[in-house]
């Protein structure tokens, strides 16, 4: 293992839930306000992710008010307090950014059932 | 006390630091070993040369393979002189000696950049590309007419860029492995990978 791999390892959590791209996700960010700590939970559809390693990141979107919003996490962040897959979703590409053009129902994304 | 460690930079890459991404970079520093104690009765000044990395004998001339014997060290490729530091002739210094110190100084040969037009060596404006425009990214005018009649020393033109010694104050340390050797520090250092550098504090 080379040194930058080393360095890099030691950031990688091993606990953190299998996320793949179409999943339904609630990201639980740790915010400070003015010496204040809370949470607030970032609720939407993964629909990429980029990087490996320890600098992987993945992005989630959501509908907000009727505005799509997009946030871009770092996978092993010390600010994510805890990540929730909350369904996966059935999908036959890597990255989903043809949703940003989709209106409605369109956007939806079909829930993954295991083969028996 | 003043203390240093010559290293290697090995590379960069993006780690979290006080709940941020922040970038870093690599550097494979030390173990070093003193060579020779340099004294003010004999040298005039204080200091400690250092070696760092081992190397077969016919890598390494022959004033400095006796150097390096006489210390009672291996046959070491690189050495370096630190004024001011303390150190006995034979002792290894490993990275552990900038533990608990928030901030180093780095001295590197940078990238060289080749010849390089006034632009990019030293953030000229350029000219206008339109209007029959000829100078997009010329000097321009370098001086006045009979008073002074010369242009001055120093003026900034085009030349030869980059593998020039370059020092960098205040770089961060993120973490340090003293078994490994490694210093990872925020932010860019002087020279491309495997850069042979001067780290100080």
């Amino acid at each position: 293992m080379n040194a930058i791999d080393l360095v890099e390892s030691r950031y990688v959590k091993p606990d953190m839930p299998v996320l793949l791209v179409g999943d339904t996700v609630k990201v639980h960010i740790n915010i400070v306000e003015g010496g204040k700590k809370r949470i607030q939970v970032f609720e939407g559809l993964v629909i990429a992710k980029k990087g490996g390693g320890s600098r992987e990141t993945f992005t989630v979107r959501k509908i907000s008010s009727g505005i799509g919003v997009e946030k871009v996490f770092p996978l092993y962040s010390p600010m994510i307090a805890k990540l929730e897959v909350v369904r996966h979703g059935d999908v036959r590409r890597a990255k989903l950014y043809y949703l940003r053009d989709r209106v409605g129902t369109a956007r939806n994304v079909k829930e993954k059932r295991e083969a028996n | 006390m003043s203390r240093g460690i010559i290293g290697k930079k090995i590379g960069m890459t993006s780690v979290f630091h006080e709940d941020k991404f922040v970038p870093a970079t690599v550097i494979q520093a030390g173990p070093c070993f003193v060579v020779d104690v340099l004294t003010k009765e004999r040298n005039g000044y204080e200091a400690v040369k250092l070696g760092y990395e081992e190397a077969r004998a016919s890598l390494v001339n022959k004033p400095e393979t006796g150097v390096c014997k006489k210390a009672g060290v291996p046959t070491l490729r690189y050495l370096k002189e630190f004024r001011g530091m303390k150190g006995t002739v034979g002792q290894k210094i490993d990275v552990g000696i900038f533990d608990g110190l928030a901030a180093l100084t780095i001295t590197a040969v940078s990238k060289g950049k080749g010849y390089q037009g006034p632009v990019k060596r030293w953030h000229f404006a350029g000219w206008f590309k339109s209007h029959g425009s000829k100078g997009l990214r010329r000097v321009g005018a370098i001086g006045c007419r009979l008073t002074p009649g010369r242009v001055f020393k120093n003026h900034k033109m085009a030349g030869h860029m980059g593998s020039q010694t370059t020092t960098v104050t205040g770089v961060k340390v993120i973490s340090l492995d003293v078994e490994k050797n490694l210093l990872v520090v925020k932010g860019s250092i002087p020279g491309g990978d495997n850069a042979l550098l001067t780290i100080r504090a």
